[in-house]
């Protein structure tokens, strides 16, 4: 008899049971609105949390690289400014080596040179950008590079006096015949640019080179040092025109230096080319690597927020629908408060 | 029929008129408290053609108050396991926010590359350590709620023994009182309203079903099928711990000797809030625990190496909740963030060094072996570990949410067919009222018309 009745506790909870609910949606709804996310992105998203996570963990990596890749790409540009300049002196001495009258006075002069072209070559092998030492390898945190008056000088003339029993440029040079000069320029001489005279000497770089992790998968070497060859054949060249006294030597003899300075600075400044070379594929490496990582980091993006986000109009439509019940149900309250039957007996 | 007959019947009326009036009052004052029921009156014709009240009757619907109470219990376990889920899933966060366990794991693995991609840099390998220092304090932080989530279940369920203990020895006394007036043929309704209530109650902290016998006498049992009342309250006990640590093996409940709280229990409790708070202590949180302890000693593991290593674990048996970052590597305790670049490698002093960051890197993203009850997908990296970390507590914490919903629903129908069914029509009981008044009025104006013949007889006489 009771299955269609109703009682005065349910009628009136009905309305309220109602308002809690929606209220609560309400919020929810509102904050989506204002904020474009899920309220509660985690319970939204259950099993699936954990990959928004990692999504998010993956295009912080990309950042990161992508960091560090532009540190790493502007010490490639300033190796790549330094070896240019490089090539330029030793350009600049290969020609006037070429060029060079005969006489002391112009022996003079290219020697003059040639020690400048040595100072700027250990300024440059010596560049940092600020932070560590371009050319040191993987030892950068010390100059790589010796000035040639800090210890290469004083081989050079220890080697030479050992060879001929006197120092460069004093009066017994001119009796050194060009035989004897070749021999010691591609023995003695060129000891000391090769392992082991050349690391104690000249330069405290590491062999190896820095390598970088230019992208989740790829890791490259992003630096070069001072033992490489177009280094020693740069420095050699410039010795030979520098240390060795050039002037004081007999015409012949010092024909058989210039000519010897010509080839290896020539080699030297074709293999610093082929250096530029190389560290331009690591460049281009580095470029397409932050190319592929930034579509990479979009697509990313464009998931998490497929995943984490709302659409705005959807929750505005429910919040229309939502105020609409919360009223009508307001008003039901109200009605349902004054529907009694006191009022009409 | 004499008039004396009549008198009677007229008297009769104005009794029933009467009771029914009071029983209508009790209704209108039952009319706001859901757990009360109508009573209505049950009308007997007496040998003289009048009527009396006999018995007053409850309105009941056993299979309607059935649905409501097991729902009660499932929606009060249901609810206690979201409330530690929900706990816990505090401690993940949004994902936009960073602050879980994961997401620290990949702001380290971020430092890493860049230390690995700068190795002279001690600022940045400063950064590693930092992030090192927060990841194990996001470790430890999270494990610490997971402690208190553990510790509150447990008190929770200390205080839901209590209540059920209470609420039983009330049930007694109410069930007694039903016994007697059942066989006195007294009004039961209100003792039988109140142990409706009480039963209603008890589901609130453990799933009970009753069993109704002829003498109006009833026994519980646990939805488990263990014996928790007949004809006296059985034994309930459990033991809360005073203090609660990582390692802490709590106590179980046990009713009349029969464990039924937690794994290895042979008739597990599956209602109420005690079953909730017992499967989110004993079961969920452990799990999780178990998740967080794998990802400490596998970090401790991927990043040991002599003087080198980034974190070391205080206490084995509680890794997660002791990890801490290495003296070694850590400036701040006297170390060198050079000593993580170097480990023990590095025999030039090399300040560019980037062999071992490397290494670490392909460790990190290393598929490993994870403990099986863990229950996560494996062997797979770290990095995953923990995302499938969240995948886990999120989607338990969803489904959890989504019984919730359901079980309130069918709360909510149940209470709603059950108060149709036995609550109490206000605007009804006016009418009944009414009606009643004009039966009062009706039995009253016979009395005063069988007086005026009285009257007329004694005049003619």
């Amino acid at each position: 008899m009771q299955s269609t009745s109703i009682s005065t506790y349910a009628l009136n909870n009905a309305p309220r049971l109602l308002i809690n609910q929606v209220q609560a949606e309400l919020g929810d709804r509102l904050q989506e609105v204002a904020t474009g996310r899920h309220a509660d992105v985690g319970l939204e998203l259950g099993y699936g949390a954990g990959r928004v996570v990692a999504a998010r963990a993956d295009i912080s990596l990309l950042e990161t690289i992508e960091r560090s890749n532009a540190i790493a790409q502007s010490r490639l540009d300033l190796t790549q400014t330094s070896l240019t300049d490089m090539e330029e002196v030793a350009s600049d001495v290969l020609a006037a080596a070429i060029a060079l009258p005969t006489g002391p006075q112009a022996a003079q002069t290219i020697a003059i040179e040639a020690r400048a072209a040595l100072d700027r070559l250990s300024d440059r092998l010596n560049a940092s950008d600020g932070n560590s030492y371009l050319f040191g390898g993987i030892n950068s945190d010390t100059a790589p590079f010796s000035r040639y008056d800090a210890g290469p000088e004083a081989a050079i003339v220890t080697a030479f006096t050992t060879e001929f029993g006197f120092a460069p440029g004093t009066a017994g040079a001119a009796t050194i015949t060009p035989a004897q000069m070749t021999d010691f320029l591609n023995n003695e001489f060129a000891a000391l640019f090769d392992d082991p005279a050349w690391g104690t000497t000249w330069s405290s770089a590491s062999d190896t080179n820095i390598v970088s992790r230019i992208s989740p998968d790829e890791r490259i070497v992003t630096s070069t040092n001072a033992n490489r060859v177009p280094m020693r054949e740069l420095a050699e060249g410039f010795s030979m025109l520098a240390g060795l006294g050039i002037d004081a030597l007999d015409e012949g003899t010092r024909q058989v230096v210039v000519d010897q300075a010509r080839v290896v600075l020539g080699n030297g400044t074709a293999n610093t080319t082929q250096l530029k070379a190389q560290l331009g594929f690591s460049q281009n490496s580095i470029t397409r690597a932050d190319e592929r990582m930034s579509l990479a980091q979009d697509l990313l993006t464009v998931a998490v927020a497929d995943d984490e986000g709302v659409d705005p109009a959807e929750a505005k439509v429910r919040i229309d629908l939502i105020t609409a019940q919360l009223e009508m149900s307001f008003a039901l309250t109200g009605q349902i408060a004054r529907l009694s039957i006191l009022n009409f007996v | 029929m004499s008039l004396t007959v009549a008198t009677s019947v007229a008297r009769q009326a104005l009794v029933a008129a009467q009771e029914e009036l009071a029983l209508s009052g009790r209704n209108i004052a039952a009319a706001a408290d859901p757990e009360r029921s109508r009573v209505s009156a049950e009308r007997t014709i007496t040998i003289d053609g009048g009527v009396v009240i006999t018995a007053t009757r409850r309105a009941e619907d056993v299979a309607v108050y059935t649905r409501m109470i097991g729902a009660t219990a499932a929606l009060s376990e249901r609810d206690a396991t979201l409330s530690h889920l929900t706990a816990m899933a505090g401690t993940v966060g949004d994902p936009q926010n960073g602050v879980s366990v994961a997401a620290k794991l990949s702001e380290l693995n971020d430092a890493l590359t860049g230390f690995a991609n700068a190795p002279d840099d001690p600022l940045i390998g400063r950064e590693v350590v930092e992030r090192a220092r927060e990841l194990a304090a996001t470790l430890e932080r999270t494990t610490d709620t997971l402690v208190r989530e553990r510790e509150r279940a447990d008190r929770e369920m200390a205080r839901g023994v209590e209540v059920v203990r209470d609420l039983l020895s009330e049930f007694s006394q109410v069930n007694t009182e039903v016994v007697r007036g059942t066989t006195q043929g007294r009004d039961i309704t209100a003792a039988l309203d109140r142990r409706d209530a009480i039963v209603s109650a008890l589901n609130e902290e453990m799933g009970v079903t009753t069993i109704l016998r002829a003498d109006g006498d009833m026994a519980l049992n646990l939805d488990s099928g263990v014996t928790l009342y007949d004809r006296g309250v059985r034994r309930i006990e459990f033991v809360p711990t005073a203090i609660f640590s990582a390692t802490t093996a709590p106590g179980a409940v046990f009713v009349d000797g029969v464990r039924v709280t937690g794994a290895g229990a042979p008739m597990p409790l599956e209602g109420g809030a005690i079953a909730g708070h017992a499967q989110a202590r004993d079961t969920l949180l452990p799990v999780y625990k178990n998740q967080l302890d794998e990802m400490a000693t596998a970090l401790e593991a991927i990043f040991a190496d002599g003087p080198g290593s980034l974190f070391v674990i205080g206490d084995p048996a509680d890794p997660a909740g002791t990890l801490s970052v290495g003296a070694g590597v850590d400036p701040s305790q006297g170390g060198d963030v050079f000593a993580l670049r170097d480990g023990t490698g590095n025999p030039g002093g090399s300040s560019a060094f980037s062999t071992r960051l490397f290494g670490l890197i392909d460790a990190v993203e290393a598929p490993r072996a994870f403990a099986v009850d863990a229950e996560l997908a494996q062997p797979t990296d770290i990095m995953d570990f923990a995302s499938q970390s969240i995948s886990w507590l999120e989607g338990r914490r969803a489904s959890v949410e989504e019984d919730v919903q359901r079980e309130r629903a069918l709360f909510e129908t149940a209470s709603d067919a059950l108060s149709r069914a036995t609550g109490v029509n206000l605007d009804d009981e006016f009418a009944l009222q009414l009606q009643i008044e004009r039966n009062f009025a009706a039995a009253s104006r016979l009395i005063g018309i069988i007086d005026e013949v009285f009257e007329s007889l004694l005049r003619i006489a």
